[in-house]
C-alpha cells in the first residue's frame, strides 16, 4: 500500500491535509524530521502512516498520559490492533502482557521515564525500531515552556537503538527552543517541515476586570448571551470548583462542570467524555485538561487566569474551533494577575539555596541520598527527577549514588546555579511577554504568534479587541440543549434500549 | 443512607475501636486488626462494601455526623453516640433497613469482576446496537476487555434480545429501591448517547455525600451480582468461573497465607517457626487467624484433647470475653496460644 492507501484503508479519510504528505515521504526515505504544525492539524497521522508501511516498529515518546490512552484507543477502535502504550500507571499484568507481545507490535506509546529504565531499554534494543518519535518535543529544551528533565536522555536512548528515523513535533517552536533541539540532536541531519500556527477562524479579546467578583459576572453574562462549547482555564484547582458552582446558579440552562489533576482518572475521563460527546457544555479547568482532547466544535475559550507563557496561552486557545468555524477567545485580567502567576512561577523552580544546600551535603558525604534531600526540602518529583538527571549528565553521581569528589569543582557548581538564576529570569521575561501581548496598545493575534512565526494569516472573522472586534459580532450557531429530567422508567429505557429513542 | 450505615456500624463496634476501623472494613483492609474485628463484631458482610471509599469521602461524613449532634468526641479517638443517634436509628429503620440487611457476606472479588464485566457489556452492546464502534471503553482492565469482547462474539447477532432481557432485570432489581437511589445508579451508567456522571456531578446533582453515592452504587450492584448467583439468569453468564482460592484465603494477610499452606500439610508449631523464620509470637498470631478464617482447621493438631475440653466448659458456663480472666482462672499448663485458639474456633462455632 502507499501513503494515500494506507491512510483511506486504514483512517477513512480521503485526502492528506496540509504539510502531511511530504513529512511521511520525508520519513520513508529515512530523513529525519522536526514538524511544527498547530494543535489539531493531524501530527499524528505524520507517524502513524509510515509506522503501518514500513516493518518494524514505531516508538512514541510522549509526556501526556492521556494522550497516549487517547491514542491508543483511537487506533484500535479503527481497527489496528498491534499498539500498545507502556506508562507508570499500567497495571502489572498490563506491563506484562505488553512486553510479551513486543515483537508483535508496530506502534508503542511509552513514557520517557519508562524509556530510561534498563530493563526496558534492554528489550528494545533486540527490536529493530523503524522510526523513532518525540511527541511534544519543545520538552527537550530547558527554555521550552513544559521542559522534562527527562527529555534530557533521549539522544543517548537513540544513540543506542539500531539507527532509527528520527521524528520531532511540536505545535510551540520558538527559536530558544528551536537551538536547543539542533543542539541535542547536533549528529543528525534534520529537515525542517515548519508550519504557520495561528489560527485564522480565532478572534481574540481582552477584558479588564477590577476583582473576581466581576469576572464572574462577566462570564455569567457571555454565557447568558452565548450557550455554545466553552472551556474556561484557571490556574487554582478550587477556583474551578467554586467558578463552576456559581455558575450552574446563575446560568442554571447550561450544563457545567469542573476538571482538575486531583480528580480520580476514571472521574476526569467521565468528565472528558462528557464534553466531547456534547452531554457537557462548560469545563472550568486547570491547565490539566486539553491535551489529547480534540473537540471541534468548542466556540469559546475563556482565561480567567493567565497561564505563565505565550506558549501555554496559544496551546490553549488552540483549542476551540477546530473546525474552522468562527471563535472567540477571552482574557479576563485584572491588575493583580501578574503577582499570582509570578507566584506560581516560583513553585515552578528550583531555588538558589537549595542547589547550595545540596553542594554542602555533595561535599561532605560519600553517598546522595537523593530521597531524604527532596524531603527535607519540600521538592516535587519534577524537582527531584532535574536534579538527579543533572547530577548524573554531569557525572557527578554514579551507580545512583556515590559521589565523585573530583567532578564537583566550583566552576561546575557556579555554572549550575547560573544556569537556574537565569532560568528564573527567563520564566520572568516569559510572563512579561505574555502580558505585554494581552495589553492593549498592539493587535493581540499579532504579538501572540509573533514568537514562533514572522508573519500571519489575514483574520476570516474579525480580529482581535485593539483591531476594533467586539463580542456582538460573534454570532455563532447556539446549543439547544437542557438538563435532563426524566422518570426513572425513562431514563432506564433511554439507557438500556437506546433503539427505541429514534 | 450512608448516614444509617454508619450509625448502625458505629453502634456494633460500641466504642471499642475508631471510627477509622469501620473505614478500613468497608475499604477491605487487609489487616490482623481489621480481620480480627470481623469476626470479633460479626461484619464479615460489610467487608470491602465500598472498596473506592476514599478516607476524605469517609472522615466528612464522620464530621457531618457530629456537626449534626450524632455523635461527639470524647477525646482525639474516642467517640460516643447521642441519643438523637439511637432516633435516627429507629426513625430510619424501615426505610434504610437493606442497608444493613445483608444476609450472608458475599465472594467481593467475583463481586467486583462481574460488576466491571457487566458495565463494559452495557457499554459495548448498547453501542454497538447502535452502530457506533469508536466509543472509548469505560473499564481499562484489559483481563475485562477480553472477556467481554469473547461475550460480544457469541451474542452479536442478538443484541437486541440480550438488551431487552438485561432491561427487564434491571427493571425487576430498580423498581425495589427508592426513587433517587434509581436514578444514581441509572445516572452513573455509560451507554450509547450518555456518558456516566462522575461522582462529583451526582453529590451536585441529588445532594448527598460522595459515600452515599458508592453506597448506592454498591448496593445495587451487590443485589444484581446475588440474584445471578442465586438463579440462572441472563447476567449469570458474567459471574467469574469459581476457580479462585476460597474465600477465606483471600481474607487472610499474605504472610498468615503462606502459613496456611504449611498448616494445611499438618506441621507443628516448631517447624512452623523452623520453615518460616518467623519469631513465634508471628507464627501464634497466623495460627490464631487461621483458625478463625478456616473451616477445616484442626484444632487438636495445635491443642491437646483435654486442654480443649476444659476451656470450652469454662466458656459454656463464663461468657466472658478476657483471656486474662481465662488464664488467671483455669489450670496453669494452658498457654495463652491454647487459650487464644480454643477460643476463637469456640466463637466461630457459635456464630456458624
Ligand atoms: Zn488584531
Amino acid at each position: 500500500m502507499n501513503a494515500l492507501e494506507t491512510l483511506q484503508h486504514y483512517f477513512n479519510y480521503h485526502a492528506f491535509q496540509t504539510g502531511q504528505r511530504a513529512v511521511i515521504d520525508d520519513l520513508n526515505e529515512g530523513h529525519d524530521v522536526l514538524l511544527t504544525l498547530p494543535t489539531g492539524a493531524g501530527k499524528s497521522i505524520c507517524y502513524q502512516v509510515p509506522a503501518l508501511m514500513n516493518d518494524g516498529l514505531t516508538l512514541v515518546v510522549t509526556p501526556l498520559l492521556s494522550l497516549m490512552e487517547d491514542q491508543v484507543r483511537h487506533l484500535k477502535a479503527h481497527g489496528i490492533k498491534r499498539v500498545a502504550a507502556l506508562n507508570s500507571f499500567n497495571t502489572t499484568t498490563e506491563r506484562q502482557h505488553v512486553l510479551k507481545n513486543l515483537k508483535l507490535l508496530k506502534i508503542l506509546y511509552i513514557s520517557p521515564e519508562l524509556l530510561q529504565q534498563d530493563w526496558i531499554l534492554k528489550r528494545l534494543k533486540q527490536l529493530s525500531v523503524r522510526f523513532f518519535v518525540v511527541d511534544e518535543a519543545h520538552c527537550i529544551s530547558q527554555w521550552g515552556h513544559e521542559f522534562r528533565p527527562d527529555y534530557m536522555k533521549l539522544e543517548s536512548v537513540l544513540q543506542s537503538l539500531k539507527h532509527p528515523t528520527l521524528l520531532l513535533v511540536t505545535a510551540t517552536l520558538t527559536a530558544d527552543v528551536k537551538r536547543d533541539i539542533y543542539q541535542h540532536f547536533s549528529s543528525r541531519q534534520i529537515k525542517e517541515h515548519l508550519h504557520m500556527i495561528d489560527r485564522d477562524n480565532i478572534s481574540f479579546i481582552v477584558e479588564k476586570c477590577s476583582s473576581n467578583y466581576e469576572k464572574d459576572r462577566y462570564i455569567v453574562d457571555c454565557l447568558s448571551t452565548y450557550h455554545v462549547p466553552t472551556i474556561i482555564y484557571f490556574s487554582s484547582k478550587k477556583e474551578t470548583e467554586r467558578v463552576s458552582h456559581y455558575l450552574k446558579e446563575h446560568v442554571p440552562t447550561h450544563r457545567i462542570a469542573y476538571y482538575h489533576g486531583d480528580l480520580e482518572n476514571n472521574e476526569r475521563m467521565l468528565i472528558q467524555q462528557q464534553f466531547l460527546s456534547g452531554e457537557l457544555d462548560v469545563i472550568c479547568a486547570t491547565s490539566a485538561f486539553g491535551m489529547g482532547v480534540n473537540k471541534k466544535d468548542v466556540r469559546l475559550v475563556m482565561h480567567y487566569h493567565l497561564p505563565t507563557q505565550i506558549e501555554s496561552f496559544v496551546q490553549e486557545v488552540g483549542r476551540a474551533g477546530r473546525d474552522h468555524l468562527h471563535s472567540v477567545s477571552i482574557s479576563l485580567v485584572t491588575e493583580h494577575d501578574r503577582l499570582i502567576t509570578e507566584r506560581l512561577i516560583e513553585g515552578e523552580m528550583i531555588e538558589e539555596n537549595v542547589l547550595l544546600q545540596l553542594f554542602r551535603l555533595l561535599d561532605q558525604q560519600t553517598h546522595l541520598d537523593l530521597a531524604l534531600f527532596s524531603d527535607t526540602h519540600q521538592l516535587n518529583e519534577i524537582h527531584r527527577r532535574y536534579l538527579q538527571n543533572y547530577l548524573e549528565n554531569h557525572d557527578i553521581i554514579t551507580d545512583n549514588k556515590t559521589i565523585n569528589h573530583h567532578k564537583l569543582t566550583d566552576q561546575f557548581k557556579d555554572t549550575w546555579v547560573r544556569t537556574v538564576t537565569e532560568r528564573q529570569q527567563f520564566k520572568r521575561k516569559k510572563l512579561f511577554e505574555l502580558l505585554l501581548a494581552l495589553s492593549d496598545d498592539r493587535c493581540i493575534r499579532r504579538s501572540i504568534y509573533q514568537p514562533f512565526q514572522h508573519d500571519i494569516n489575514k483574520d476570516r472573522f474579525g480580529c482581535c479587541s485593539v483591531c476594533g472586534f467586539r463580542l456582538a459580532q460573534f454570532e455563532p450557531i447556539q446549543l439547544q440543549t437542557s438538563i435532563e429530567n426524566l422518570t426513572w422508567e425513562d431514563k432506564l429505557n433511554r439507557r438500556i434500549r437506546p433503539y427505541t429513542e429514534v | 443512607m450512608f448516614r444509617y450505615l454508619m450509625i448502625y456500624l458505629l453502634k456494633t463496634i460500641n466504642s471499642n475501636r475508631s471510627p477509622a476501623a469501620i473505614y478500613h472494613i468497608l475499604t477491605g483492609k487487609k489487616s490482623s486488626q481489621t480481620i480480627q474485628d470481623l469476626h470479633l463484631f460479626q461484619l464479615h458482610t460489610y467487608y470491602r462494601l465500598l472498596p473506592n471509599l476514599s478516607r476524605q469521602a469517609f472522615d466528612y461524613d464522620v464530621d457531618q455526623m457530629v456537626n449534626e449532634g450524632l455523635m461527639e468526641w470524647l477525646n482525639a479517638k474516642d467517640y460516643r453516640l447521642t441519643d438523637k443517634a439511637w432516633d435516627y436509628l429507629s426513625t430510619y429503620k424501615d426505610t434504610c433497613d437493606e442497608a444493613h440487611n445483608f444476609e450472608r457476606p458475599i465472594d467481593h472479588q467475583s463481586k467486583e469482576i462481574f460488576t466491571k464485566r457487566f458495565y463494559l457489556t452495557i457499554q459495548t452492546f448498547t453501542q454497538r446496537v447502535m452502530d457506533d464502534t469508536g466509543f472509548i471503553p469505560l473499564i481499562d482492565d484489559i483481563t475485562i476487555q477480553a472477556f467481554v469482547k469473547q461475550y460480544y462474539h457469541l451474542h452479536k447477532h442478538a443484541l437486541r434480545d440480550w438488551l431487552e432481557q438485561c432491561y427487564e432485570q434491571l427493571y425487576d432489581v430498580l423498581k425495589t429501591y427508592p426513587d433517587i437511589r434509581r436514578h444514581i445508579y441509572l445516572d452513573r451508567l455509560s451507554t450509547a448517547n450518555h456518558n456516566g456522571q462522575s461522582l462529583q456531578q451526582l453529590v451536585d446533582r441529588y445532594h448527598v455525600t460522595e459515600a452515599d453515592i458508592l453506597l448506592t452504587l454498591a448496593l445495587i450492584e451487590r443485589t444484581l451480582f446475588i440474584r445471578s448467583q442465586q438463579h440462572q439468569t441472563l447476567l449469570s453468564d458474567l459471574l467469574p468461573a469459581d476457580n479462585q482460592p476460597k474465600i477465606y484465603e483471600r481474607l487472610m494477610t499474605r504472610s498468615a497465607r503462606k502459613t496456611h499452606q504449611l498448616v494445611i500439610k499438618g506441621y507443628k508449631i516448631e517447624d512452623l517457626i523452623q520453615l518460616r523464620q518467623l519469631k513465634r509470637g508471628t507464627i501464634e498470631d497466623h495460627l490464631v487467624e487461621i483458625c478463625m478464617l478456616d473451616d477445616h482447621f484442626k484444632l487438636d493438631d495445635y491443642v491437646e484433647e483435654e486442654k480443649i475440653a476444659i476451656i470450652e466448659s469454662y466458656l459454656s458456663k463464663r461468657h466472658t470475653q478476657k483471656l486474662a480472666e481465662l488464664k488467671r482462672t483455669l489450670p496453669e499448663e494452658m498457654t495463652y496460644l491454647d487459650l487464644r485458639l480454643v477460643f476463637a474456633h469456640y466463637q466461630k462455632r457459635l456464630h456458624q
